[in-house]
């Protein structure tokens, strides 16, 4: 039997609602990014886990920084339990912001989990002369450590310039570079000294360099230190106030949402609780952790739940740390 | 090494593998084939399925596809004057003619032949190249990218032809175009007027659909007999055109070599790898002047060698450092990281095999790309004398499909429309509209290169030894621009006097619009005004003197003095204008009727009802073809569009009468 959409799925002996359906993940973003990647290996084995196995297949609809999926998912998309969407986390820091074309509450998407965490690392070429995290902190105003960025809005520039008013360091913030790759390819070559972002992306393509010694991470951007990383200070070891380490939360909590995925408002709790279900099974799946491992992508998920208390928790961010967000990252 | 490339070759030549081979081949030849659809949709297609693969298998079939885009990107490009993919733009303006001279088959001979050099070249070159790999892409840094923009930018200038001041407008419009969007040194968003379509700048596909595909079926349909009048047993063949690439090969090997370092530059890549060639091949080859752009088999030859060469370039800095300079590499980028190879130096030593193997299979993909399109080619020939109103519903559906492809938002229909207006217009009234492609593509690179350069060496930039060689080959481009500009068509004749037209209105937008443009900027952030004063306010001055010139001294010149030495297809003056105003009438009519329809009740309703009323009202084709034909559509867009690329149809404002067709399948 079918069942109309927002009605609840009736007794176990029927039918599943997901038998013969199909799940589309929507994606923010053009194919080929890491988000894409990353759905399109979720995509893959989702099906198996949950109850009437639909099959499951990727659809990108880029623009406006993933904007435009994320209204979507949020006004357009059927709470059918049959659309997750994958969008920019940044977005849901700029609804605390107040960015105005922004037409989601992020508080009542139906969030289904998190593959991975983004441990937010800051890594520079040797060559910037630069040995560790102190020498920068000590560094004079004319010797700024220079980053590499994409733009504003953006975690490669946004996170960099939560660390510099935390912490208050020397730093020039070089944007304008397509990605990360790019601004690897420009620490290497000596354009910039370094970038920050995840170090499940660090650490498999800069991995010639670190294994040269030629880059190094200098500090990482977590309250904990990632199980690699346990000789790099924490940047929470150098906030002196209350305010530095709120921002520094920001930062970090930005990082553990960077993977999330949600449905769209509205959803029944029934239909959310079995995509939850089959999300976090995916997760535990021993193909799908060989086939992450394989490709270096760390899988320390998050349920929905956890993905929900933690955009929930953003929400909570005293007045004036809202204002200092605005003042560091709006455009002036 | 030699012994790393022998076992890969063993290794690939496993029939499996070759079969995979064949199948990505198949599936490119098919994309290219399709204008707006290319390599990236395939892969991301293909992507999941090589999880499961060996990394042997899963390159041949990736590499397979993508190398042999660019080799059936032709088939549009010189039947319809539409572009199969970007890197088939520059192929049109001399391909296009030769299928109206009945020399189509030749253009294909020429374009297959050129293809598959290009293509063996490029996997020549990054073969050669590996021990040199990642020094090569450490000596390209942003003032490097900078300059290989300029150098772009550069033959906005020989693409002007003789109308230089028109050149230059539309090659600022393109780079205006190119900074809508958000400026990303301060997060401010330029001349987006509140629409978040425009937050990442208008997508290159509905733009060059827009002036160049929808222009030339106008036309076709203004004309309204067959693509040419040339007899069948008059048709120019395969041979010829293959004969004219080994006498032009050195254009073919200049060509692929520019093909290799645009695809190397990331960001260049396939949108402007064509015009790079197309612009050198009319500053290096003799009489390009008089014939380009007029059915010369050179124009075809250039583009083409370059664009299948382009790959190669563009899997060096894949492999050696990881960074992708376009989307489909990217994607391969991302096969590689499933596979667990980790691009770098270990893919330069421990996975060598696997290097080589992408590279022989680049190799080998060409020549079956190539041995495919040619077997097919006689056929496809005589398509150009088929009844051009059998042909028009069709090539106009497809664009408005594929201009969709771009982001899949009504914004991409949107952006078709306008440049195709735009594009008919500048088309009729002597506007050369490659400048645009140039400037729309190389606009923000340029400036945001600039501004890192800048920002990180200060003038000192511009002492890097390799940007002050690329400067200079941007120095001889413009100078050889500028001379050739200097050369009017003889036989010209100056009346004075006040003459409001047609022409000059159009004169007239552009210079409201760039006022708009430049008006508006004036409380943007300095960083972000810059650049579009820096372009907007020399080419405002521009308009203002070819307005001037428009409405007070009109030159006459006889149609061949004007067709000499302009770079863009030429118009057919056998119509007479009023009935020219009457047909282009009807056909927009058409096209907004589509546009209407689709934005009322969605695509998949609004295209197979356009194609029957098109063929029943307009064609008067007899019923049975007309309804054959229409189903032969709504099954192309159901088994295409909906379940193999699974494109998130948006909702028409009555979207019942769509779910009901998509549910009954």
């Amino acid at each position: 039997m079918t069942i109309a959409f927002g009605s609840t799925p009736a007794g176990a002996a029927e039918e599943p609602y997901y038998k013969g359906r199909t799940i589309r993940f929507i994606v923010g973003f053009t194919p080929g990014g890491g988000h894409d990647l990353y759905t399109r290996l979720i995509a893959r084995y989702i099906g198996k886990h949950i109850p009437g196995n639909p099959s499951a297949l990727v659809q990108n609809m880029p623009g406006g920084g993933s904007l435009i999926a994320a209204n979507h998912i949020y006004k357009v998309t059927k709470p059918d339990g049959l659309t997750i969407g994958k969008w920019a986390s940044g977005l849901i820091r700029q609804q605390l912001m107040g960015r105005k074309d922004i037409e989601f509450d992020s508080r009542k998407f139906g969030w289904v989990g998190a593959p991975g965490q983004d441990h937010l690392v800051c890594t520079i070429a040797k060559a910037s002369g630069f040995a560790n995290w102190r020498a920068v902190m000590a560094s004079p105003a004319d010797r700024p450590l220079i980053i590499g960025g994409i733009a504003p809005g953006t975690s490669l520039s946004d996170d960099p310039r939560l660390l510099q008013a935390a912490l208050g360091f020397p730093m020039s913030l070089v944007e304008g570079y397509k990605g990360s790759a790019d601004v690897r390819r420009a620490a290497d070559a000596g354009e910039v000294h370094g970038g920050c972002w995840g170090w499940d992306s660090v650490k498999v393509t800069w991995k010639d360099s670190l294994d040269a010694k030629t880059a190094q991470v200098l500090v990482q951007v977590m309250p904990t230190k990632h199980k690699d990383l346990s000789d790099v200070p924490t940047a929470f070891e150098f906030a002196k106030t209350d305010e530095a380490r709120q921002l520094l939360e920001i930062s970090a909590n930005g990082g553990r949402l960077l993977r999330n995925y949600a449905m769209s408002p509205g959803t029944p709790k029934e239909l959310l609780q079995i995509v939850r279900k089959g999300f976090s099974e995916t997760m535990k799946d021993r193909e799908f952790m060989a086939a992450a491992e394989k490709a270096g992508l760390d899988t320390d998920p998050l349920n929905g739940e956890e993905v929900e208390k933690l955009v929930h928790d953003l929400f909570k961010t005293p007045p004036q740390i809202v204002e200092r967000l605005k003042q560091v990252l709006l455009p002036k | 090494m030699l012994d790393a490339a022998m076992i890969a070759l063993e290794n690939l030549l496993v029939p499996m593998r070759l079969l995979f081979l064949f199948f990505g081949v198949l599936m490119g030849l098919a994309l290219g084939a399709i204008p707006g659809l290319g390599g990236l949709v395939g892969l991301a297609i293909l992507l999941p399925f090589t999880f499961d693969m060996d990394p042997y298998m899963a390159f041949a079939i990736m590499i397979g596809l993508i190398s042999v885009t660019s080799t059936s990107d032709t088939i549009p490009s010189v039947l319809f004057g539409v572009p199969g993919t970007s890197a088939a733009q520059a192929t049109i303006l001399d391909g296009h003619p030769m299928a109206k001279k009945g020399e189509a088959g030749r253009a294909f001979g020429a374009a297959y032949a050129a293809s598959l050099i290009g293509g063996v070249f490029g996997a020549l070159v990054l073969a050669v190249s590996i021990p040199i790999l990642r020094p090569i892409v450490l000596a390209f840094g942003s003032p490097e990218f900078f300059m290989m923009g300029m150098l772009g930018i550069s033959m906005v200038a020989v693409l002007s032809g003789n109308a230089p001041v028109k050149g230059l407008i539309a090659g600022g419009f393109g780079l205006a175009i190119g900074m809508i969007g958000m400026d990303p040194q301060t997060g401010m968003i330029r001349w987006a007027f509140g629409a978040l379509y425009l937050w990442d700048g208008i997508p290159l596909v509905p733009v060059a659909l827009g002036i160049f595909a929808i222009p030339e079926i106008v036309d076709l349909v203004i004309k309204g007999t067959r693509i040419t009048d040339v007899p069948k047993e008059k048709l120019k063949g395969v041979m010829v055109g293959i004969q004219d690439v080994f006498r032009h090969k050195f254009l073919v090997l200049r060509c692929s070599l520019v093909g290799v370092w645009v695809g190397f530059t990331p960001g260049l890549g396939a949108s402007v790898v064509d015009w790079f060639a197309y612009g050198h091949a009319i500053q290096t080859e003799k009489g390009a002047r008089e014939t380009f752009g007029k059915g010369d088999v050179r124009g075809v030859i250039a583009p083409e060698s370059a664009n299948n060469a382009k790959e190669g370039g563009a899997l060096i800095p894949t492999i050696a450092f990881g960074v992708p300079g376009s989307a489909s590499m990217a994607l391969l980028l991302g096969a590689m990281t499933i596979q667990g190879l980790a691009p770098g130096s270990a893919m330069l030593t421990k996975h060598l095999d696997v290097t080589y193997t992408m590279i022989w299979s680049l190799a080998l993909a060409n020549i079956m790309g190539t041995a495919i399109c040619l077997a097919f080619t006689p056929t496809l020939a005589k398509v150009a004398l088929v009844r051009i109103h059998l042909l028009a519903p069709l090539v106009i559906a497809v664009v408005f499909l594929a201009s969709f492809q771009a982001s899949v938002h009504y914004g991409d229909i949107w952006s078709l429309l306008f440049f195709s207006l735009v594009g008919w217009f500048m088309k009729r009234f002597g506007w050369p509209r490659p400048p645009i492609i140039l400037g729309l593509v190389l606009s923000k690179l340029v400036e945001n290169y600039l501004y890192i350069s800048v920002s990180r060496y200060g003038a000192a930039f511009l002492l890097r030894p390799i940007v002050i060689i690329i400067a200079l080959l941007t120095v001889a481009s413009l100078f050889y621009g500028f001379r050739m500009m200097g050369r009017p068509g003889e036989a010209t004749k100056t009346s004075i006097g006040f003459k409001f037209n047609f022409a000059s209105l159009f004169t007239l937008l552009f210079f409201v619009l760039f006022a708009l443009g430049v008006f508006t900027a004036r409380e943007w952030q300095i960083q972000a005004r810059l650049f579009p004063w820096v372009v907007g306010i020399p080419v405002l001055a521009l308009c203002t003197y070819q307005l001037v010139k428009d409405l007070f001294f009109r030159q006459e010149a006889s149609d061949e003095a004007e067709a000499l030495g302009f770079m863009d297809l030429p118009v057919d003056r056998s119509v007479p204008v009023s009935l020219v105003i009457k047909r282009a009438l009807n056909i927009f009519g058409w096209i907004l009727g589509l546009f209407a329809a689709i934005w009322l009740i969605g695509f998949v309703v609004s295209v197979p009802l356009f194609v029957l009323l098109y063929l029943t009202l307009q064609a008067r084709e007899k019923a049975w073809i007309a309804i054959v034909y229409t189903i032969g559509m709504l099954t192309f867009i159901i088994g295409l569009f909906h379940i193999i690329l699974s494109i998130p149809w948006p909702e028409g404002n009555f979207p019942q009468l769509e779910q009901l067709i998509l549910q009954w399948f």
